[in-house]
Parts: structure tokens; C-alpha cells; sequence
């Protein structure tokens, strides 16, 4: 009831008046007097106007894929193939580069839209008609690590907070079972500076993201295995015994009653995230949608982890970043869509993986009704070259321009917004930032970007720093 | 240089310190320029060309009078004098009476403009209250003054007084030892030390038992790590690579040493700053620069020009940033781009300081150790001297081989060359010719472009061409690369896009068969005709002929080929020594291991992650922070705009000489004069008044949970406001006159009756202050994490106390495949039962137990510490491996003091766990579980008591 507690809705939707001296103080919430109920740090809280989102997927494959290969048809690549490029860099990340080089997978228009799409995604080529593209996103980095943290946090440097983390400590929770920011990881291992891209950064710890999947599943999760239920029990029971008293004797902290809760919010988590990561009742055909029955242990992998996100959606469950890929592993291109040599080869390896159980997640979310209130994101950290490495027949990175995608509650289906130039090299035509794909995420979910802050080394800190716009032209 | 932009902005200064001033006589005179600045200072922004709020633009006197702001004459029709005086206008904050009084004399004088159109200009930011000079406040008299004489209780009282709200009676004695020791260690006290403080009846018991814990070297430790937090201190690089520094963990025991030795605190930011000056000589002090580079380092190569200047600016800024927010308190890093929207920092100010770091990189040092007395200094200097020497005649000697070698060189053809090469023989008949490499320039695949051959018939005339009918072939071909076939050996096109690369590192043979036997008397090759790659050159090959493919006879070869001077390795110059010069050669070596051996034993060498030392690169503003453009250059200078104490450090840099000569044997050096000590000089100013404050006000907050200014890293006007201005500001000055000694802080504070308070709640208090920022009582705090963590191993008996410093423990598995990848630890062995403050804290990687307990990860800099309660954290201390192997230990130590009486037993968990005896009713719950589920378990649920992480 007094001291350093969670956010205060009133001030953290914008004081903007009073300086940061009160913002710092109220952005810890005071929690009501008497007898309320502690107030949870995820429990759940009204967005600042109405949202057409409740809650986000993000899919992430790290890596940096080719925007080239997948999303972004050019004509004039084509033709041009083997050419030198006119404007050409004298180096990228890598080094030198050759000449143009056109994608090895054909090309055609797919849906009511008629939008181009490689064959590399043949079962996402079909979703095109819900599916809003950005085609002219650009990156602050060139370098995968500061790369993905752009992309997960807004910042290039370590430290910062996640978008998973922003919403959650903007927006709290609907499940107060399982924690409201999921982050599933690859079975084949964390991306490139792992846990670093779902930190809660200065926001406090309870807004990171807890990590797991299908295989490893959380922390600390199972009683220790000398245990039993019954000892469990028995523990429990004399623990609150313990508390109570002390707490009696401590009245009007209510951080006391908080921790309480908390061992109970444990306990139901004990119970329900093992029944949420057991994907086991799932129906036959739904099984066979995703693509968990199939021979290739990878594509099966993935498939799990994407019916276990629509499983945490389908729970209230906030924010679930869910990753394609992992880390550089030294070998360019073989664990992720890092294609600088090989990139036929790599991607003949990494498309399969991803398309299928994509498109069924889409799909699956659309017949449970849940497409039209869950915002899914799909997005990498920079693009790649149209132009071949020097000695490969691979792509250098790109952060001029690249592709990331959105689709569900609120969001155009069908459209491309912006454009880069005639080989798919910078963005050229409503050149957007990933500030400004935050902005529009934020936006979605009833948040104003400029409004959602917190108080840090001096600065009031946004996931967006001083920039970002809405995408408008995309929202529905 | 000065730019035009500083130099409107000390026009602006002082234009606005003239609007502010009562009108006067003189005043008068410059009516229309007086009235130009404030126009443009509070009107133009909405009032101009651009907006034209309302409809009104005041940019020139034509306009504003045709948007009907200004009358032609006199005030009754002007509009704006109309808004400003009803207070309309400005929407931000009314004109001061002076300066409504001085639009209308100048509207009714005519209006008349000082220059044709006015354009807005930003008006200074105000100096926040923290850069004004620290004031010299009286300790007040109070209703509550037989409580306590301490001055920091005066002045907390009287503002309670003046709420209302009294202070709260004293805690018991068990409560108050368990809050200091935390406190000031970090670790719980022990049963023998509850029951000697309840027994002693001494007057100064309590002042004993602080002073006893300001002593223990468990201090240094528990507020070293507070320290570490501010400083963002980690041991490894963050970005992708991420992978650990092994040798940072000196600087970390340089502030455990630095605060358990009571080190001045200007010594101790001195140091840090410019230890490698002050301390030359001795690692114990030059380690402490290792606060410049504890942040995070990208060490990723970037082949962009960009990617390079990026990162080196990033570099530059985490320390500038640091430094100004750990020292004074200031968010520098605002100034990057823009100058700062709401702190008098202008962009010039960032970059200044910028330049004073301009010569530090990250990376190891070594670090040398002074002689312990002259006699070994003297021999020291010998064998540095001895080493200068026999190192030039070392030196004398390989040119010697060197020039031999040149000479022998002479008569030799040219060397090997990635662009062009020709080899010539006497004209032979053959069909095949063979291409066999034997050596590389870098030891990789040889690579080929072309291989031509020429005859004596024909001289521009290639007979190797496919297209004459030649064919190519090849020992092995590297795989997987359209741009490498072995057909590009001879298709006529040059340059790596169109060439091969053997598949065998360092050899390789490429063959070309002419369509029939030719005569043949000229080869001619290369690795990259378009001269972009210099790699994979054929430095050791020759070159075979055949009739028939079956007997070979060679006509070329490299060995006559001379050496390039720039690739002689000192393998190869030894090699062209005769006999003599090589028995010299070793001689000298032999000395120079004496010399080494000497320095060695007496001036040991260590490393240590401290930061490199280079000459200061140029500095230059860059625009809007962007790296590929360049603004005015700058010199190194500190804050430019504190009143009273000039950023140009040359002026501020009076105590220089003194430091110096305090710091070091040696006499004043040239670099004294490096701007980083005349920048340290210029922090710990007496006249600087945020240094003081700043770190008055971190211990005060580590104390209480509250900073007196609740913002610890930020003074500046968008901060918290000073709960208490005076006490800070008598502590701040206390501090300074007391030789900048911390302990003495932490005494006082301790020793106050407000330190002393119960935790319980009243209900006035409640009502008046629930935030206890007046502090009418000492609420309980969860523990930080690492207290959490010590605090059972304490109460398990496994800490090892004696495990201080050095090296950390790794409480994850570590392993390097490009990136560094970290996973968890699952079997924490005695390495692992140190204080947590040594544990490596590798960046982006939270501990299960620590992470959660909100121990901060070290990319950011923490200024404190927040305190959250969430389900994972309660899954940790019920489930974690290192939890029940500890729950296990505290229960054999509760066996061996109480043996198998569970009466006892319970009696002695208590006392271990909480300080305290368990009541009856206490006792009968715990021995039930006891009987049921066993001694582990109840240890278990004590360590996860609210009673056991809460003091």
C-alpha cells in the first residue's frame, strides 16, 4: 500500500505536463489502501484507446532473409541478371560484391490480390490475401546482433527492453496462469545474443520473456524430483502458515500479501504449462495442418512450437515471439536464413521449415475466430543483397531495405506498402523504419507510441526513442 | 575555431539576462532590440511564417500589423500587448511584469523593429537547481531535538514537523541488527552476534556494531556491487559475439579494495578516470580505468567505412555517457544528436567531452608493478635500459640480414605478383604444359584467373584459349562456386569472377592441353588482373611441359624468382645470417632474457581489461550524430555551462600539479596535462556542486530505498525534485570537508535516529507520507539478489568468505562456436559458494535465481535496483537445484547444533534463518512438518519465508 510498486495507469499514460521527476515516481504504482487485493505487475490493464489487438504473435526468422527470394518480385533483377549493379556499394558487410543476381525460385501472382510471390512459400503464398507487406523497411545495423535487438527492442545496444516487454508492462496480462510473454525458441538452439532479445531491459523483471518450448520446457517449472506431490503440499500449506504470521505482524505492506500470490500464481503454473506444451490431444488433422507429422525433424520442431503459440494465444497468454532459426553457428546459413554463399542450398533447407506451419497457424487462427483480435507479426532483421558475394552464389546483408510482414486484427489483408528501388536494394517509396513498425504495432493495441514510456537514466525511454509513424495506409 | 551557433548562444544568454532585469534608464536605449529578443525567444515559435497560430505572425512589423497583432501606433490597438498582460499569452508561463512593461513602452514608442524579421530562437535551458552552488544550510532546532543530535535527524525532523507527522519509536535490537548488517554487508548476522548486541548494555553498543561492519571486509563487497551497478560493469563484450573478458575482474577488486580501504571518493573517481596517469606504476591503481571499458564493446568486424565509424562512436559514448551520469549525475547522451532538450548541455558540450576520451580503446593492458625500493628500481631501470639496447642491436642485426638478402635477391627475377606474371623458357615443342603450385601467400587455396601460353610465332597470340580448342584441366577444384571453374582457367576472361581455386590449401596443380604440339616459349598468369584480390597468390610453383602427357621436363619455376621485402619474416632474415651474425644473435637473445627475468621478478607484468591508451583522435561534432558527416572540430573541455566553474579545463585544472605530485614518486610528467586528469581535476572541484551531491545521494538511497532526489542518475531539470535540498546539500559539503570519506557518511546515516526507526506502520503516517519519502519510519525491503543468494549460503554455512577476489565462478556452461553460447549450470559446486559479487556477470544472461530476483543485466547502467514479485521468481526458490542442495546443507548444520530433537532443531533453523527464537505456536507447526515431511523440507519453506528476504 505504500512504496515502490507497479505502474500507475493515471501517470503512464502520458503526464506529460508534470516533468519526469513525478513520472518516475507514479511509474511504480501505488497500490490501493486497505484491504484490495495486491495489484499484480501482469495483471491486465485497458490499452490508452480502444485496440483493435489483444494480443500479438511474432514470428522471427533470425538470420536476415533475403526479402529477394520470398516477398519482393523484381522484374528488373531478372532481366538484368548477371549484370553489374548500377549504384553498387564497394563493400558490404562481407566484402565485395559481384553482379546481380536473380532469385533461383520462380515467381507468381498468387491470391484475390494477385500478389508475386517466390515458390520458395508455396503454402504462405496462398495467405497473401490477409497478409499486410512492408517492402520498404530499413535497419540501423548491418550485423546481426545489433540487428536482431533493433528489431526485438527498437536499440542497437544491449539493455533495452523488448516490444514483448513493453506491451506486457503496458497491458499486463489476460492469463494469470501462465506468463504473459512467451518466447519459444527454436529447437535447433537461441538466436544470435539470446535471452538479450526478450529482456525486460530497465523495465522491471517481471516484463521479460520466459522462454520455452515444446522441448525444453520453463525453468524451474517441476518440483524437485525427489519430491512429491503430497510433501509439496505439506510445504506449501505450513509456508503460508509461516507467512501469515509474519505478515500479521507487519500489517499495510501489502508487497507481502504480493509474494503470497505469487506462490499461488506458481503453483497454478505448475499445473498449466505443462498441459498448454502438451500438444499431444490435438486432433489428427491438425497435427497433419501444421505439419508435426512430418519426416524432417525440423519442420516437425516447428510445427509443435507454432499449435503450442496459437495454444498460449488461445489462453490470454499476451505476447509470443516465436523463432524459425537460431544462432550464427560458423558454417553461414546452416541454422539460420543467413544465406551468404549457398543460398539455394540454404533455403531449400530453411523454406520447407517455415511455410507450412505458418500458413496453418494463419489459417488456424482465422477458423478459431481468433485472426481477427490477435495481431501476427512476421519479421527478420535486415535484408540481403541482389547483387551475389564475391566468389558465392549467396547475398551479403542489406540493411537499406527488406521485408517484414503483418496480418490479423486490425490490419489490411492483401496490400503492400512501400517499395525499394528496381533490384530490391534500398527502400526507395515510403521508406519505413522498424520504429515505425513498432508504432504500428503499439498502435494496434490501443497504445501511443509517444505516450508509452518509462523513466531511465534521465529520459523518458519509448521503444521507439524520439521516432516512428504509424504505418496507416495498412491498418484496416 | 568558434562557430556561429555558440556564438548566438551567448548572445542569447545574455540578451535574456538584460529582458530579465527591472527596466532602467540606460535599459531604455535598445528598447527595439530588447523587445527583437523576447519575441523571438517566447512568440516567434507559434507567431511566425510557419505556423501562424491564430492567424498572427509577429516575423516582421508590416506583417504583424496586416494579421492585426500590432497597431500602427500606440497600445490600446495592439493584440498582443492585449494577450501578454491578461496572461493569454504565452501558453507556457506568463511574461514577468518587466517584461510586459517593456513590450508596451516599445509598442507605444512606435514598435519598431531592430532587424527586418525576427525568427525564433530557442531559449536557454534553465540550470537545473542541482549545478547552482551548494548551500551552506544551518542544522534547524526542532520539537523532537532529545531524540538525537545527529545533524541528518534535525533536518528530516523538521520537516516532519512541518507535515505534522512525528517519528516513529526505535526498532528492537534483533530487528535493527538484521537491517544494518544487511545493510552495510550484505549478509545476515549470525546468532553469536544477535545475542552479544542484546547483551551488551553499553551506551555505544549500536555505534560498535557499525563500526565493526564498516570494518569487515564483507562492506566492501556489498557496496562495491552497488557501485558496479551504476558502472554497468560486465564481463563480457554484449552484442552478438558476446563473449567473456577473462581479464576484467581486477577492476571489480579494485572497488571492493577501494571502498573497504575507505578510499577518498575523489581519489576513487580520479582513478578511474585517469588511474593510468596517477597511478603509473602501480597496477593496484592503474587498473581502475577499467571503468571506462567495463561497458559493452561490439566486436564484430564491419568492412564498411560506416559500420566502423559507428562503432567507434558507440564505444566513445558509453564511456562519455557513464562517466557523466555515474560522476555528476547528467545525461550527456541526450547531446549526441541534438543539443539537450531540457539540461543546459549543448551538442558542443558532448563532443568536448568526447575528445577528453578520444585516445581510449577497450581491451587488455598490461599493467606493471613499481619497485618495492630504489635499489630494485635502480636495477629495473638497467634492464629496461639494457633491453632498449640490445633490442636496437637485435634490430641492427636482422637489417643486416636484411640487406644481404636484397643483395642476393639481385640478378633474381621479380617477385610473384597477384596481377601479372610472366614466365619465359626456350621455345620447345609440347602439347601439354602443367601449372604446380607448391606454395601460397597466405597458406589458402592458390587461386588462378588465366593461364596464358604464348610461342615465338605469334606474341599477342593466347594458345591456351578453350576457344583455339585448348582444354583445361585441374588437380581439384573448390566446391560449391560458380565464380571458381576450372574451364575459367583459359576462357579468355580475367579477374577473380573467372577463375579457379584448387581445393587443396597451399597446392594445387592447373594443366592446359593445346589442340595438338606447338611450339611454345611463353607463360603468362595471374590470381586477380583487375587487381581487387591479393590472396591465395602462388608463391612456390613450377612449371612442367610434355609431348605426350607421360615424361615432363620443367622450363620454369619460382626459384628464381626474388622476394618481395615486405613479406621477410624474421624466420626467413634469420636464415640469411652467416654463422657469426647467428652466434650474435643468440647471444643477445640470452641477454634479453636476463633483462626480461629481472623486470619480471621485480616489475611482474599483469593484464587486465583496463582500456588502451592511444594519441587522442580529432574529434568532430557530428549533426544529428551521424557518423558519415563531419561538423566543426572540437578540443576536449568539460561542461561548459555550470555557474561558477568553467568547462574549459585548462582554467578549471588548478589542482593538477598538486594531485600529481600527491599520486606519484615521479615529478610532475607532460601528463599532467592529459585531459582526462585535468577532467577528473575538474569533476572533484570543490566548485563543481554535483559530484558531492550525486554521492551523497547514492549511498542515501542504497540506505533508505529512497533517494533524498529520487532520480540517483539524473540532477537534471527533468529529475526528481530534492525531498530534502538542505540535508543534501549540509552532507554534501560535510562530505567534501571531511577529506571525501564515505564511511563517515554511511556512520552518520546509520547512527541516525531515522536509521533506527521501527518498520511498523501508523496511520498518520500512512495518511500523510505513504511513500515514507519524510521517513517517520524504516520500512522493511525485499533483499537485492545477491543478498538473497548470500544470505542462504550463510545460513546454509557453505559461504566461503575466504574465496575474495580474484577470478569469478561461472554460474552458467560456456562455450564458444563463433558466438559465445551460455546455458545453464546445473551442478553449483563449492566454486560456486562465493559471494555473489563474484560471479561473472556475462551481458544478456540472467541467472535463474539472480535474474529474477532483479539483479540487473550489466548492458545498462542500473542507478538502483527494483524490487518486482512474479510467479517465476517463487518457481526459482521452490524448485531451483541450487536452492534444495542448500535447503539440504542448512538442515545437516541444524542436525549438527541441535541434534535429533525436533524441538531444538526447529529452535536453531530459526535463529539461523531469521535472528530470532520461534514462538510456541511456531514451534508446533514446524515440528509437525518436521515429522511429516523431514528437516530438508522445513528448510526449504524457510528460505522461501517473506520473513527470510524481507529485513
Amino acid at each position: 500500500m505504500h512504496r515502490r510498486k507497479w505502474l500507475d495507469r493515471r501517470e503512464f499514460l502520458g503526464n506529460m505536463g508534470s516533468g519526469l521527476g513525478s513520472i518516475a515516481l507514479a511509474c511504480l504504482l501505488e497500490e490501493q489502501a486497505g484491504a484490495a487485493p495486491p495489484a499484480s505487475p501482469l495483471a491486465p490493464r485497458a490499452p490508452m484507446f480502444p485496440a483493435r489487438a489483444k494480443r500479438v504473435i511474432q514470428i522471427f526468422c533470425p538470420g536476415a532473409v533475403s526479402q529477394l527470394d520470398t516477398w519482393d518480385y523484381k522484374p528488373e533483377l531478372i532481366r538484368l541478371h548477371d549484370q553489374p549493379m548500377p549504384g553498387a556499394p564497394p563493400t558490404t558487410f562481407q566484402g565485395t560484391n559481384g553482379n546481380l543476381m536473380k532469385s533461383p525460385y520462380g515467381w507468381s501472382q498468387k491470391g484475390q490480390c494477385g500478389k508475386w510471390v517466390s515458390d520458395m512459400l508455396p503454402e504462405l503464398a496462398n495467405c497473401v490475401d490477409d497478409i499486410a507487406f512492408v517492402h520498404s523497411m530499413t535497419a540501423r545495423s548491418n550485423t546481426h546482433g545489433p540487428g536482431l535487438l533493433q528489431m526485438n527492442t527498437g536499440y542497437v545496444f544491449d539493455g533495452f527492453p523488448s516490444v514483448g516487454a513493453w506491451v506486457t508492462y503496458a497491458l499486463g496480462s489476460e492469463s494469470q496462469d501462465l506468463p504473459a510473454f512467451v518466447v519459444i525458441p527454436d529447437m535447433r538452439g537461441m538466436p544470435p545474443n539470446g535471452p538479450s532479445n526478450w529482456m525486460s531491459g530497465f523495465l522491471p523483471a517481471a516484463f521479460q520473456g520466459t522462454a520455452f518450448n515444446t522441448d525444453q520446457p520453463i525453468t524451474n517449472l517441476r518440483s524437485p524430483a525427489t519430491s512429491t506431490d503430497k510433501r509439496e503440499q505439506d510445504m506449501r500449506r505450513y509456508l503460508a502458515g509461516l507467512n501469515s504470521e509474519y505478515d500479521a505482524h507487519n500489517p499495510g505492506y501489502s508487497e507481502l500479501a504480493a509474494r503470497v500470490s505469487s506462490y499461488e500464481l506458481a503453483a497454478r503454473m505448475q499445473l498449466s504449462a505443462p498441459e498448454v506444451t502438451d500438444i499431444s490431444k490435438e486432433s489428427p488433422e491438425t497435427l497433419r495442418m501444421y505439419g508435426a507429422d512430418s519426416p524432417n525433424p525440423l519442420k516437425a520442431g516447428y510445427a509443435r512450437n507454432s499449435i503450442l503459440a496459437r495454444r498460449l494465444l488461445e489462453r490470454g497468454v499476451r505476447f509470443v515471439e516465436l523463432y524459425c532459426g537460431s544462432r550464427a553457428s560458423g558454417v553461414d546459413g546452416l541454422l539460420n536464413w543467413d544465406a551468404h554463399k549457398t543460398l539455394k542450398a540454404d533455403y531449400d533447407r530453411h523454406g520447407p521449415i517455415l511455410d507450412q506451419p505458418t500458413a496453418a497457424l494463419l489459417k488456424d487462427l482465422k477458423q478459431r475466430g481468433l485472426l481477427h483480435d490477435t495481431l501476427v507479426l512476421w519479421t527478420t532483421e535486415f535484408g540481403r543483397m541482389p547483387t551475389h558475394q564475391t566468389g558465392t552464389a549467396g547475398r551479403d546483408h542489406n540493411p537499406a531495405g527488406f521485408t517484414a510482414w503483418m496480418a490479423g486484427a486490425g490490419v489490411k489483408g492483401g496490400v503492400s506498402y512501400g517499395a525499394t528501388d528496381d533490384f530490391g536494394y534500398k527502400a526507395a517509396t515510403d521508406v519505413a523504419t522498424i520504429y515505425d513498425y513498432h508504432a504500428t504495432v503499439l498502435h494496434l493495441l490501443g497504445l501511443d507510441h509517444k505516450k508509452l514510456s518509462y523513466y531511465h537514466d534521465g529520459l523518458k525511454r519509448r521503444l521507439t526513442d524520439v521516432f516512428g509513424e504509424v504505418i496507416k495506409p495498412i491498418l484496416a | 575555431m568558434i562557430s556561429t551557433k555558440l556564438i548566438l548562444s551567448s548572445i542569447t544568454v545574455s540578451l535574456c539576462l538584460i529582458v530579465r532585469l527591472p527596466a532602467t534608464a540606460q535599459d531604455s536605449a535598445n528598447l527595439p532590440g530588447r523587445a527583437a529578443t523576447l519575441l523571438s525567444t517566447r512568440c516567434i515559435k507559434c507567431h511566425g511564417p510557419e505556423k501562424k497560430s491564430g492567424g498572427v505572425d509577429l516575423s516582421t512589423r508590416a506583417i504583424a500589423i496586416s494579421t492585426g497583432a500590432l497597431a500602427d501606433s500606440g497600445t490600446s490597438g495592439s493584440a498582443a500587448v492585449a494577450a501578454v498582460s491578461a496572461g493569454k499569452m504565452p501558453p507556457d508561463g506568463k511574461l514577468s511584469a518587466a517584461e510586459v512593461k517593456l513590450l508596451r513602452d516599445w509598442v507605444a514608442s512606435g514598435a519598431v523593429y531592430s532587424k527586418d524579421q525576427l525568427v525564433a530562437i530557442k531559449p536557454p535551458n534553465k540550470t537545473p537547481w542541482s549545478m547552482t552552488p551548494i548551500s551552506h544550510p544551518v542544522v534547524p532546532k526542532t520539537a523532537f531535538d532529545k531524540l538525537s543530535s545527529n545533524p541528518i535527524d534535525r533536518f528530516l525532523f523538521a520537516r516532519l514537523q512541518r507535515s505534522g507527522l512525528t517519528p516513529s519509536a526505535p526498532a528492537s535490537r534483533p530487528e535493527l541488527l538484521r537491517r544494518v548488517s544487511i545493510d552495510l554487508t550484505g549478509l545476515p548476522p549470525t546468532p553469536e552476534a544477535i545475542a552479544a548486541f542484546c547483551a551488551d548494555k553499553s551506551p555505544n553498543a549500536y555505534e560498535k556494531v557499525v563500526d565493526r561492519l564498516l570494518a569487515s571486509s564483507a562492506y566492501g563487497e556489498r557496496w562495491g556491487r552497488h557501485w558496479l551497478d551504476v558502472v554497468r560493469y560486465g564481463e563480457s563484450h554484449g552484442y552478438e559475439q558476446n563473449h567473456l573478458r577473462p581479464n576484467a575482474w581486477p577492476y571489480r577488486d579494485y572497488v571492493i579494495r577501494s571502498m573497504n580501504q575507505d578510499k577518498p571518493y575523489d581519489r576513487f573517481v580520479k582513478e578511474q578516470i585517469a588511474g593510468d596517469i596517477i597511478g603509473k606504476g602501480d597496477p593496484s591503481v592503474e587498473v581502475a580505468t577499467g571503468f571506462l571499458v567495463s561497458g559493452i564493446h561490439d566486436t564484430v568486424p564491419i568492412l564498411t567505412d560506416e559500420g566502423t565509424r559507428q562503432q567507434r562512436a558507440n564505444d566513445l559514448d558509453d564511456i562519455v555517457s557513464t562517466t557523466g551520469i555515474t560522476f555528476l549525475g547528467v545525461s550527456l547522451n541526450c547531446a549526441r544528436c541534438h543539443d539537450h532538450k531540457f539540461d543546459p548541455i549543448p551538442t558542443r558540450d558532448y563532443y568536448r567531452m568526447t575528445a577528453i576520451f578520444s585516445g581510449v580503446y577497450h581491451g587488455d593492458r598490461q599493467l606493471s608493478q613499481r619497485p618495492n625500493s630504489p635499489e630494485d628500481q635502480r636495477k629495473v631501470d638497467d634492464a629496461r635500459a639494457r633491453q632498449t639496447t640490445l633490442r636496437a642491436a637485435r634490430a641492427d642485426l636482422l637489417a643486416t640480414a636484411k640487406t644481404q638478402l636484397v643483395a642476393a635477391n639481385k640478378g633474381l627475377r621479380e617477385p610473384v605478383s597477384s596481377v601479372f606474371n610472366e614466365d619465359r623458357f626456350a621455345t620447345t615443342n609440347a602439347k601439354y604444359l602443367r601449372f604446380v603450385i607448391t606454395a601460397t601467400s597466405n597458406g589458402a587455396e592458390p587461386c588462378i584467373d588465366e593461364l596464358e601460353i604464348y610461342g615465338p610465332a605469334n606474341a599477342s597470340q593466347n594458345l591456351a584459349l578453350a576457344s583455339r580448342g585448348a582444354k583445361a584441366t585441374a588437380s581439384s577444384l573448390l566446391p560449391g562456386y560458380t565464380e571458381h571453374q576450372i574451364n575459367h582457367l583459359n576462357d579468355g576472361k580475367h579477374g577473380n569472377s573467372f577463375s579457379w581455386i584448387s581445393n587443396e590449401r597451399g597446392a594445387g596443380w592447373a594443366q592446359i592441353e593445346l589442340p595438338q604440339a606447338e611450339q611454345i616459349s611463353r607463360v603468362v598468369w595471374s590470381r586477380d588482373s583487375e587487381k581487387r584480390l591479393s590472396d591465395r597468390v602462388a608463391t612456390a610453383y613450377h612449371i612442367d611441359i610434355s609431348k605426350d602427357g607421360l615424361s615432363w621436363v620443367r622450363v620454369a619455376s619460382s626459384d628464381d624468382r626474388s622476394v618481395d621485402p615486405k613479406a621477410y619474416s624474421e624466420e626467413r632474415l634469420k636464415q640469411a645470417l652467416n654463422p657469426d651474425q647467428h652466434k650474435k644473435l643468440e647471444a643477445l637473445d640470452a641477454d634479453l632474457q636476463i633483462a626480461d627475468n629481472t623486470l619480471q621478478s621485480l616489475a611482474p607484468v599483469m593484464s587486465a581489461y583496463c582500456g588502451k591508451f592511444d594519441d587522442p583522435a580529432p574529434i568532430y561534432i557530428l549533426p544529428r550524430g551521424d557518423v558519415m558527416h563531419r561538423g566543426d572540430l572540437v578540443t576536449p573541455g568539460a561542461l561548459s555551462q555550470i555557474p561558477g566553474l568553467a568547462g574549459d579545463l585548462k582554467t578549471a585544472a588548478n589542482s593538477t600539479t598538486a594531485a600529481v605530485k600527491l599520486a606519484s614518486l615521479t615529478d610532475v610528467s607532460p601528463e599532467s596535462v592529459d585531459p582526462r586528469l585535468q577532467l577528473a581535476d575538474w569533476i572533484c572541484d570543490s566548485r563543481n556542486p554535483l559530484t558531492s551531491r550525486v554521492i551523497v545521494n547514492r549511498i542515501w538511497e542504497r540506505h533508505f530505498g529512497h533517494g533524498i532526489v529520487d532520480t540517483p542518475s539524473d540532477f537534471g531539470n527533468m529529475g526528481a525534485p530534492a525531498s530534502h535540498p538542505e540535508l543534501l546539500d549540509w552532507l554534501a559539503t560535510d562530505v567534501m570537508t571531511h577529506g571525501w570519506r564515505l564511511k563517515r557518511l554511511h556512520r552518520m546515516i546509520a547512527t541516525s535516529y531515522a536509521y533506527q526507526q521501527t518498520s511498523t506502520v501508523n496511520s498518520a503516517g500512512m495518511a500523510k507520507d505513504g511513500d515514507n519519502r519524510l521517513i517517520w519510519h524504516m520500512p522493511l525491503r525485499r533483499m537485492e539478489a545477491e543478498a538473497v543468494r548470500d544470505s542462504i549460503l550463510t545460513v546454509s554455512g557453505k559461504l566461503n568468505l575466504k574465496a575474495a577476489g580474484g577470478p569469478g565462478f561461472r554460474l552458467f556452461k560456456y562455450s564458444v562456436l563463433n558466438v559465445a553460447i551460455y546455458e545453464t549450470r546445473e551442478d553449483q559446486g563449492p566454486d560456486t559458494w562465493r559471494r555473489s559479487v563474484y560471479q561473472i556477470p556475462a551481458r544478456g544472461i540472467r541467472d535463474e535465481l539472480l535474474g529474477v530476483l532483479d539483479c540487473p543485466d550489466s548492458s545498462e547502467r542500473a542507478a538502483h535496483r527494483t524490487s518486482t514479485t512474479t510467479a517465476l521468481q517463487a518457481l526459482s526458490m521452490m524448485n531451483g537445484l541450487f536452492m534444495n542442495q542448500q535447503a539440504t546443507y542448512f538442515a545437516e548444520r541444524v542436525r549438527g547444533i541441535a541434534g535429533d530433537n525436533s524441538a531444538k532443531q526447529v529452535s536453531a533453523a530459526f535463529q539461523l534463518a531469521f535472528g530470532r527464537s520461534p514462538s510456541a505456536k511456531e514451534v508446533a507447526a514446524a515440528r509437525a512438518l518436521i515429522a511429516i515431511e523431514g528437516l530438508p523440507t522445513l528448510c526449504r519453506a524457510l528460505y522461501n519465508a517473506n520473513e527470510f528476504v524481507y529485513y
